[in-house]
């Protein structure tokens, strides 16, 4: 299973999971950059977003892109591998992406104040009557 | 083990995917809110990654439930590339234009001076 086929250097297949580490790691930079003079929960649910999209992006995506990790779709193919690891590691990898990503998000919004709302200038609009369109009773 | 909920919620990965669409929902919303306010043309980009993710998730989606190990031998592999590889494109490169847009929004509101 941890057999690697040899990858030309320029492909997809060899770019992507180098792409991602590189990614991962910048937007943990990034994060930690925004969120270093601050303070609060904000910066705080961003950071943890952020160290979770940097572990799946960087490590658990690589290793199932280098067959390291057996994804759980090709389960029935090795009966003699554990289950239960396999299914471990998909689950960190659920957790890993998606609660990274819902952090993150959260983190972001409420970084950029999107529950809070803008108090705005009240602009009175004042009737102006037309006495001529005023219907003449009586 | 045939448990309709587990298959569902663990194997699929049902309960984890709401959060991530919601995440990268707000992780869109944050960054109308940072184009809107700030002006910063990071935000814009951030957007096109955000929707660029959801776009490929969708497309992965798609892929995985009509192309399974058992049934890949019927159909053409250039197609089968090219089916795979657009929505794995679209994660890669909504990911990086997500970060390239978070440091673009997070230098102009440093102040540094933006040479690209």
């Amino acid at each position: 299973m941890a057999y690697l086929p040899p990858l030309p250097l320029a492909s997809i297949e060899a770019m992507r999971p180098v792409f991602m580490i590189v990614m991962g790691l910048s937007i943990l930079f990034v994060a930690w950059r925004m969120t270093r003079h601050t303070s609060g929960w904000s910066s705080r649910i961003l950071m943890a977003g952020a160290l979770l999209l940097t572990l799946g992006y960087s490590l658990i995506i690589p290793l199932y892109q280098a067959k390291v990790i057996l994804p759980l779709s090709l389960l029935m193919f090795y009966p003699e591998t554990d289950a239960g690891t396999v299914m471990g590691w998909h689950l960190a990898k659920l957790f890993s992406m998606n609660g990274g990503w819902m952090l993150f998000g959260l983190g972001l919004a409420l970084h950029a104040r999107v529950f809070e709302s803008v108090k705005a200038t009240r602009t009175v609009t004042v009737a102006t009557s037309n006495p001529q369109s005023e219907p003449s009773l009586g | 083990m045939n448990n309709l909920l587990f298959d569902t919620i663990i194997k699929q990965g049902l309960l984890l995917d709401i959060f991530g669409v919601i995440g990268l929902g707000l992780v869109a919303l944050a960054a109308i809110r940072f184009a809107k306010n700030s002006g910063s043309t990071g935000g814009t980009i951030m957007i096109w990654g955000a929707i660029s993710l959801l776009i490929g998730r969708i497309g992965i989606m798609i892929f995985a439930h009509h192309v399974t190990p058992l049934n890949q031998g019927d159909f053409d592999p250039t197609m089968l590339a090219i089916c795979k590889n657009i929505p794995l494109a679209l994660l890669t490169l909504g990911l990086g234009s997500i970060v390239w847009g978070l440091w673009g929004h997070e230098r102009q509101l440093s102040g540094e001076p933006i040479t690209d």
